[in-house]
C-alpha cells in the first residue's frame, strides 16, 4: 500500500473589512496484492479439469486505487460593527480508479452562506 | 423523542434569560449542496443535503453561576453541542451531544456471479440492489461534579453517556457450501449503548482516593435478517445426498443470522494516589469488569492491579516505575452440534459421526483467557537546555488458559527496549529521534492451519460420499503449517526535527519506519514493514498574510504465506 498526500492553505486580510481564505488537498492510495506464484507443476494442473487454477489477475481482484481531492474557497466580510457576512465554497471529489467491483467515484459541490453576529 | 427536539433551541433557551451579560457569537445561514456520482467515499462521514445552518458560541458570566454553550448544527445530521454550567464552583456539569452520519458502502456482489462449470456455481443475489446504506451516529456525554461546601474534601459525581446507532447496512448471508449462493439484504440497525454511574473522589493532604461504579447496557432493537437456506441436495444430481452433513435447509424455513445479543457490562475501578510519600510518587489502582450476554449468559470477567511510582533523580534525573497484573476469564460454552442421518447414500440411516466416528461437538474455551503480568522503567535524563535522553524497558508475559501457541506452550514474553533524544543543537532547529527494537518469544499464531504435506486423495473416488473419499475433517487435521499476523521480532525508528527559518517560516520534518518479522513458524513466514513522513511549512510574513504546505508519504508491505490445496471436486 502507498499514499501521498499535499495540503496547502492561505489566508488573506484583505483591506479592514474582508478576510480570504483558500485551502486544498490532494491524496492518491494505491494498495493491492502482489501476484500469487503457485507452485504446482503443469502436468498436475492438467489433471484438474473441474476447477481453474489460473491465478494470473488474481492480483488485481484486490486491488484499491483512488485519487481525491478538496478546495476551499473562504471569505469573511465585515459589513457593520456587530455583523459579518460569510461565504465559502467547497469542491470535493473522489475518483476510483480501481472499478473491479464497483464504481465508488463521487464528487460533491458546497455554497455556504451565512451572517455571523457579535454580541 | 429527545433528539427530534432541536437541540440548538434549547441550548439557545437556556442561555436566553443571560442575554444581557452574554458575549459569544450567532451565525445562521444556508447550504447549498450539489452531488454526483457516490458520496459514500467522497462525503463518507458529511450531510449532503441542502439546508439550514446554525452556530452558537456563548458565554454568561454572574455572580456565582457561569454558562458556556456552543453549538454546531447543519440540515442533514451533523451537529455539535456543548453546553457547560458553573454554580459557585459547588455544582459543575459538562454536557456534550454529537451526530454525525456515516455513509457505507453497497458491494454489488458482482464478482460472486461466475459460473466456473454449471452446475457448480459461485452466484449471489442482492434483495435491495438499489439500496444505498448509512448509519447516523448520535452520542451524548454527561459529566456533573457536586461538591458540598461543608464537606470540600468530597466530590461526587454524576457520568452518563449515551449512544445510538440508526440506519441500514448491507447484511450476508452465505449457503451451506460457503460461497456457493451469497444472499444480501437490507439490514435494519437500531443500537443503544448506555453507561451510568458514579464517582466519588476523596482528596486529603497528600492522598487522594477516586472510586467509580459504571453500569454499560447494549441493545440492538432491530432484528437479525432472516434467510431460508436452499434445499439439502447434491447441487448437480438432485439427489438428498447430504443430509448426514448438514444441520438445516429450506424445510427448516426463514432463519435467522448475524444476530446481536443484548449485554451488560459493570466496571468497578479503585485507585489511591500520593504524589510525594517520602520523595516517590505513588499511585495504586484496581479495576475489575463483568460483561454478560444477556441471550446465553456467557460472561468474560476483567480483574486488574496496577502499580505507578516515580522519584526524581537528583535535578536532572527522573525513574518511573509501572507494572499491571490482570487476568481474563470467560464462560466454557458446549456447543452440540445437530447430527441428522442421511436419507440417501450407502450410509442413510446413520449420522456423520455414525458413519465416520468424527465427533462435531465440542467445548468452546476462548484464547483471551489469560493471566498477563506487564511492567516498564523509565529513566530520563535531562542533558541540557532542551535536551533529554529516555531509556525505557518493558516486559509483557501473557499465559494464556486455554490455548498454545506452541506445541505444549501457552505463553507469550516480550520484551521491548526504548532510547529516545531530544536535543536543540544550535538556535531554531529541535531534533527527537527515537528508536524500539522488541522480541517476542512464542508470538500469538495458530498451531497446524495450513499446508497439507502430501496428497491426500491418491485414488480418485466419483463422491464424497462414497467409501475411500477423503473428508473435510481429515483434511483439517493432516495440516501442518503454522500460520500468524504477529511479529517475533521488530525495529521502530522515528525522528523529527523542527526548523525556525527567520522570523516568519517555520518547518518540520518527521520520518518513521517500522520493520517486523516472524520466522518462528515452520513452513511459512510473515513480514510487516511501514515507512511514513511528513513535511510541513508555515509561512506568516505579516499579520495579513498566512500560508502552508504540508506533504505526506507513505508505504506499507506486508508478505504472508499461504499454501492453496489443489481438490478435484
Amino acid at each position: 500500500m502507498t499514499y501521498s498526500t499535499l495540503a496547502t492553505g492561505t489566508t488573506l486580510k484583505a483591506g479592514s473589512r474582508v478576510t480570504l481564505g483558500l485551502d486544498a488537498s490532494y491524496t492518491k492510495a494505491k494498495e493491492e496484492p502482489d501476484p500469487l506464484g503457485l507452485g504446482a507443476p503443469p502436468d498436475i494442473l492438467a489433471k484438474l479439469t473441474g476447477f481453474s487454477y489460473d491465478f494470473t489477475l488474481w492480483h488485481t481482484y484486490s486491488r484499491l486505487e483512488s485519487t481525491s481531492w478538496d478546495a476551499t474557497f473562504r471569505a469573511e466580510a465585515r459589513l457593520a460593527a456587530r455583523l459579518a457576512g460569510l461565504f465559502s465554497y467547497t469542491y470535493m471529489d473522489f475518483n476510483d480508479n480501481a472499478r473491479y467491483l464497483d464504481n465508488l467515484s463521487g464528487n460533491l459541490d458546497i455554497v455556504r452562506l451565512a451572517l455571523r453576529w457579535t454580541l | 423523542m429527545r433528539r427530534v427536539i432541536h437541540v440548538s433551541l434549547v441550548l439557545a433557551l437556556l442561555a436566553g434569560p443571560a442575554l444581557a451579560q452574554t458575549t459569544g457569537t450567532v451565525t445562521v445561514g444556508g447550504r447549498a449542496v450539489d452531488d454526483h456520482g457516490k458520496a459514500e467515499r467522497a462525503a463518507e462521514y458529511l450531510p449532503t443535503t441542502s439546508g439550514s445552518e446554525l452556530q452558537l458560541v456563548l458565554e454568561a458570566a454572574f455572580d456565582k453561576l457561569f454558562i458556556a454553550v456552543s453549538s454546531d448544527a447543519r440540515e442533514g445530521h451533523d451537529q455539535v453541542h456543548q453546553l457547560a454550567v458553573d454554580i459557585n464552583r459547588l455544582v459543575r456539569s459538562h454536557t456534550s451531544f454529537t451526530r454525525l452520519p456515516h455513509r457505507l458502502v453497497h458491494d454489488p456482489l458482482l464478482n460472486l456471479r461466475g459460473a466456473v462449470k454449471m452446475p457448480v456455481v459461485t452466484w449471489s443475489t442482492d434483495l435491495d440492489p438499489t439500496a444505498r446504506y448509512r448509519v447516523n451516529y448520535d452520542l451524548l456525554d454527561h459529566r456533573t461534579d457536586l461538591q458540598i461546601p461543608s464537606a470540600g474534601w468530597l466530590t461526587v459525581s454524576a457520568v452518563y453517556r449515551e449512544q445510538w446507532r440508526e440506519g441500514h447496512r448491507q447484511a450476508l448471508a452465505l449457503s451451506h457450501c460457503s460461497t456457493c449462493h451469497v444472499l444480501s439484504q437490507t439490514r435494519k440497525v437500531d443500537e443503544r449503548t448506555r453507561d451510568a454511574g458514579v464517582v466519588a473522589q476523596v482528596r486529603g493532604k497528600a492522598w487522594k482516593l477516586e472510586g467509580s461504579f459504571i453500569s454499560r447496557e447494549f441493545e440492538e432493537r432491530a432484528p437479525a435478517p432472516t434467510r431460508t437456506y436452499e434445499l439439502a441436495e447434491q447441487p448437480a444430481l438432485r439427489q438428498p445426498l447430504f443430509n448426514d452433513r448438514i444441520w438445516y435447509d429450506s424445510r427448516n424455513g426463514p432463519l435467522p443470522y448475524g444476530v446481536i445479543p443484548p449485554s451488560e457490562k459493570d466496571t468497578a475501578t479503585l485507585r489511591i494516589s500520593n504524589p510525594n510519600l517520602a520523595g516517590f510518587s505513588l499511585a495504586l489502582s484496581a479495576a475489575s469488569t463483568r460483561l454478560e450476554n444477556l441471550t446465553t449468559n456467557n460472561k468474560v470477567d476483567f480483574d486488574a492491579l496496577a502499580l505507578a511510582v516515580g522519584r526524581r533523580l537528583g535535578k536532572k534525573g527522573t525513574f518511573a516505575l509501572r507494572a499491571r497484573s490482570y487476568s481474563i476469564d470467560s464462560t466454557d460454552y458446549f456447543v452440540d452440534v445437530p447430527e441428522p442421518k442421511a436419507v440417501a447414500g450407502p450410509y442413510a440411516g446413520k449420522s456423520y459421526y455414525e458413519r465416520y466416528g468424527f465427533q462435531p461437538d465440542f467445548l468452546r474455551q476462548s484464547a483471551i483467557d489469560r493471566d498477563v503480568l506487564e511492567a516498564s522503567a523509565r529513566l530520563s535524563y535531562r542533558l541540557g537546555k532542551g535536551s533529554s535522553l529516555i531509556g525505557e524497558y518493558t516486559f509483557q508475559n501473557i499465559d494464556r488458559a486455554n490455548y498454545e501457541v506452541a506445541p505444549d506452550k501457552t505463553d507469550t514474553l516480550l520484551q521491548r527496549v526504548k532510547l529516545a533524544l531530544t536535543a536543540r543543537p544550535v538556535k531554531g532547529v529541535n531534533l527527537r529521534l527515537e528508536g524500539v527494537a522488541a522480541d517476542i518469544r512464542r508470538p500469538f499464531m495458530t498451531q497446524n492451519t495450513a499446508c497439507q504435506p502430501g496428497p491426500l486423495q491418491t485414488t480418485p473416488v466419483g463422491s464424497p460420499i462414497l467409501p475411500g473419499s477423503t473428508q473435510y475433517f481429515e483434511i483439517y487435521a493432516s495440516r501442518i503449517g503454522d500460520m500468524t499476523a504477529s511479529p517475533s521480532s521488530y525495529v521502530e525508528l522515528k525522528g523529527s526535527a523542527g526548523l525556525t527559518l527567520g522570523r516568519s517560516t517555520t518547518a518540520s520534518l518527521s520520518l518513521r519506519r517500522w520493520d517486523g518479522d516472524n520466522t518462528d513458524q515452520d513452513l511459512t513466514q510473515w513480514s510487516h514493514t511501514t515507512t511514513a513522513a511528513t513535511a510541513q511549512v508555515a509561512w506568516a510574513p505579516a499579520e495579513t498574510f498566512q500560508a502552508f504546505v504540508a506533504a505526506s508519504a507513505g508505504k506499507r508491505e506486508l508478505e504472508s504465506w499461504v499454501c492453496v490445496p489443489l481438490m478435484d471436486g
